[in-house]
């Protein structure tokens, strides 16, 4: 795209709070989007007028299954009501990652999580990614990542679609991992035909702070200043933006040919870690959070509503790798590598100089307010004014039918004992391997195995007797 | 006096920290030293260690080699400060031409992790004078472009003068020409390791102790020199 199309693009003129109010019955894609009508009925009830195209951007991805869970929460929810009462766990169900403390002055954290459909539709970048979301994860929460580990499905193993996504998927996670200097600790495999088509691709990271060093994601402190830091915002992972920017437009153009699975810059999230570790080791973090899924909506709404303050955002601000890119797109964009921090005025300028050191960009794209609303402008038009609540928080929940899957009963009276025992020792380790590569498992050997005195739980050999022996060295 | 030894962080090393560890262990002083100063801080030794400098995005080490502390080192390097690179520090050392030779990737053409054994080719430099010629040594290789090459005329060279530092031996993991797993300078102070001695520095945390003794050399070399 030219320089002038894309300033055109930006200048042209956006959907505004005062525009919604004074065209209440314009026709918006909110099914293209993956809202409900009862769901976009009800963001016009919350508002008390339609939502304008950045207010849907922003209500579509955090009310979106990935982010706000709608249909699993109340079934999820059962893990905070049923767990037991223990004040060791220092952080658990609603923020970045659970934080355990382990005594001796150190706590640990960690956290799981899938990267499934990325992983099938880009297999590199996909599962790299997994693996960058999940240590900003732990790194948002105050610690320094340690250590990662990843568990994979995936359909039969000479099945060709497990041909083309497997090495992918390893290599990403190697890859990035790798470059992090984190090294993968263990993980598993499997081949089942169910996973044909839909790959399982789960990635772990281990974090380890001091208690008191924990980090919350907050907006506090009225007048206190919101940064984005790391890499600049660039079309990828969009998704559902392109809607509304084909929608504005008038034709899906540049839009259409974006790629939805984001693109990871490990070198960019090494200096993001160590960045943000020294900048926490200055105290100069009042509140962090890290952007993963729906980037800067999900990042502003969750700082604001879990701050319960208000939240001011100029969206042009926001450093661009596509100049075109306009509010909609901006929120919702899934580029890597992006943090976003609360700063006391004060320290602006020593939190800037810091990230200036590690070569890490920064920018000022906003201030925490009294008001209790998020509000958000584009070249000085307000574009968005909601209670970031609504967005974070309040989002449908969904009790779907369930019913007892058919074969249930069956597989919970199948008696294992009635199997035939394995006859060889060696067996259990050739069925771990891929057909495709006899010399050994996918994997193995590829990845990190020490770093920072972390070491992996030796991967057991054909009739080795490694007893497990490696344990982090609390040496930091 | 306490033996300075300095650490280069360039953006994306991994083992800075691990280096540091090493150092700290074999009895001598870890001074960080940040890449984008060109100042030594009067060190009586440098540790360039195994990362991702500059993302290697370029070549590895190719960046790395023009920063700023590198400006210093390199001049300090041919007057005789000792220089050790470890992995990713190897691959600086040559493309900064203080070491002959190149690394590429891998035979294999992956990344390769585990522990190996290493022979000490040449137990007189200030960086091996701890270990006995011919000592074998279990240590950690994890690198995806490990594999060492040089012209004939090089590698012949090599072995008349004593350049070979280390071999790999039961078996060479990533291709490199005469099984080289490190190699040292004519005047023998700047030495490049693939493998990483590092990470062999305790029992608790490493295949083994073994890697410790190219710290130990080093502080007694600067110690007698």
């Amino acid at each position: 795209m030219s320089t002038e199309v894309a300033a055109a693009r930006q200048a042209a003129p956006q959907d505004t709070v005062s525009q919604a109010e004074a065209t209440p019955g314009r026709s918006q894609p909110y099914a293209a989007l993956g809202l409900t009508a009862a769901e976009y009925a009800k963001i016009a009830d919350l508002l008390g007028r339609r939502p304008t195209d950045a207010e849907l951007a922003i209500y579509s991805v955090m009310w979106s299954e990935h982010c706000s869970y709608k249909s699993s929460r109340r079934h999820l929810r059962q893990f905070a009501e049923k767990a037991p009462p223990t004040d060791v766990l220092l952080a658990g169900i609603g923020d970045n990652a659970g934080v355990v403390d382990i005594g001796h002055g150190y706590a640990v954290t960690f956290k799981i999580e899938s990267h499934n459909h990325p992983s099938y539709v880009e297999p590199f970048q996909g599962a790299a990614t997994g693996v960058g979301g999940i240590v900003r994860d732990i790194l948002a929460m105050g610690a320094r990542p340690v250590a990662v580990m990843d568990a994979l499905r995936f359909g039969p193993a000479d099945a060709p679609d497990t041909r083309r996504v497997l090495p992918g998927v390893v290599g990403g996670i190697s890859f990035y991992g790798n470059c992090l200097g984190l090294p993968n600790i263990g993980g598993e495999l499997a081949f089942d035909p169910c996973y044909a088509g839909n790959p399982l691709i789960n990635a772990l990271c281990v974090g380890v702070l001091r208690p008191a060093d924990l980090k919350r994601a907050a907006a506090t402190g009225p007048g206190n200043q919101v940064i984005l830091f790391g890499s600049r915002t660039g079309p990828d992972g969009i998704g559902g933006a392109s809607v509304l920017a084909s929608a504005s437009f008038g034709d899906g153009g540049a839009g259409s040919k974006r790629p939805s699975v984001q693109v990871g810059d490990p070198f960019m999230e090494k200096r993001l870690v160590e960045c943000c570790l020294e900048l926490y080791a200055a105290d100069l973090v009042v509140g962090i959070q890290d952007l993963g899924a729906a980037g800067v909506a999900c990042a502003t709404t969750e700082l604001a509503a879990g701050g319960k303050s208000g939240m001011a955002v100029a969206l042009d601000a926001v450093p661009l790798r596509d100049a075109s890119l306009g509010p909609a797109e901006i929120l919702m964009s899934e580029s890597q590598e992006r943090m976003m921090a609360i700063v006391t005025p004060a320290d602006v300028g020593r939190f800037l100089a810091i990230c200036a050191r590690w070569e890490v960009p920064a920018t000022v794209i906003g201030e925490v307010t009294g008001t209790g609303r998020l509000e958000m402008t584009w070249h000085g038009e307000r574009v968005v004014d909601i209670p970031p609540g609504t967005a974070a928080d309040d989002g449908p929940v969904y009790d779907r039918p369930v019913r007892r899957p058919d074969g249930q009963d069956a597989l919970a009276d199948d008696d294992p004992a009635r199997l035939p025992r394995p006859s060889g020792p060696a067996r259990g380790t050739e069925l771990r391997c891929h057909p495709a590569r006899p010399a050994g498992c996918p994997g193995r050997g590829r990845q990190d195995l020490g770093h920072r005195a972390v070491r992996q739980v030796r991967p057991r050999r054909h009739g080795a007797r490694d007893a497990p022996r490696r344990r982090r060295h609390p040496d930091r | 006096m306490t033996t300075r030894v300095g650490v280069v962080t360039f953006p994306g090393s991994l083992d800075d920290h691990d280096a540091c560890r090493a150092v700290r262990l074999a009895g001598g002083l870890p001074v960080p030293l940040w890449h984008a100063d060109a100042d030594l801080q009067g060190v009586d030794a440098v540790v360039l260690p195994g990362g991702f400098s500059y993302g290697d995005y370029l070549r590895c080490g190719a960046i790395a080699r023009f920063s700023p502390v590198m400006t210093e080192l390199i001049p300090a390097a041919r007057a005789g400060l000792p220089v050790l690179g470890i992995c990713n520090g190897f691959q600086v050392l040559c493309e900064a031409h203080l070491l002959p030779g190149a690394l590429t990737r891998n035979a294999g053409l992956r990344f390769v992790t585990r522990d190996i054994q290493i022979r000490v080719e040449n137990a007189a430099t200030p960086w091996t004078s701890q270990y006995a010629a011919g000592q074998e040594l279990t240590v950690v290789l994890k690198s995806g472009e490990g594999a060492y090459v040089a012209d004939a005329a090089t590698l012949a060279d090599l072995a008349a003068r004593g350049q070979i530092l280390v071999r790999y031996v039961g078996g060479n993991p990533n291709g490199s020409a005469s099984d080289i797993a490190g190699v040292v300078n004519e005047a023998g102070n700047v030495a490049g390791l693939m493998p990483h001695p590092e990470h062999a520095v305790d029992a608790l945390t490493g295949p083994s102790a073994d890697g410790l003794g190219f710290f130990t050399s080093i502080l007694r070399a600067v110690v007698a020199a």
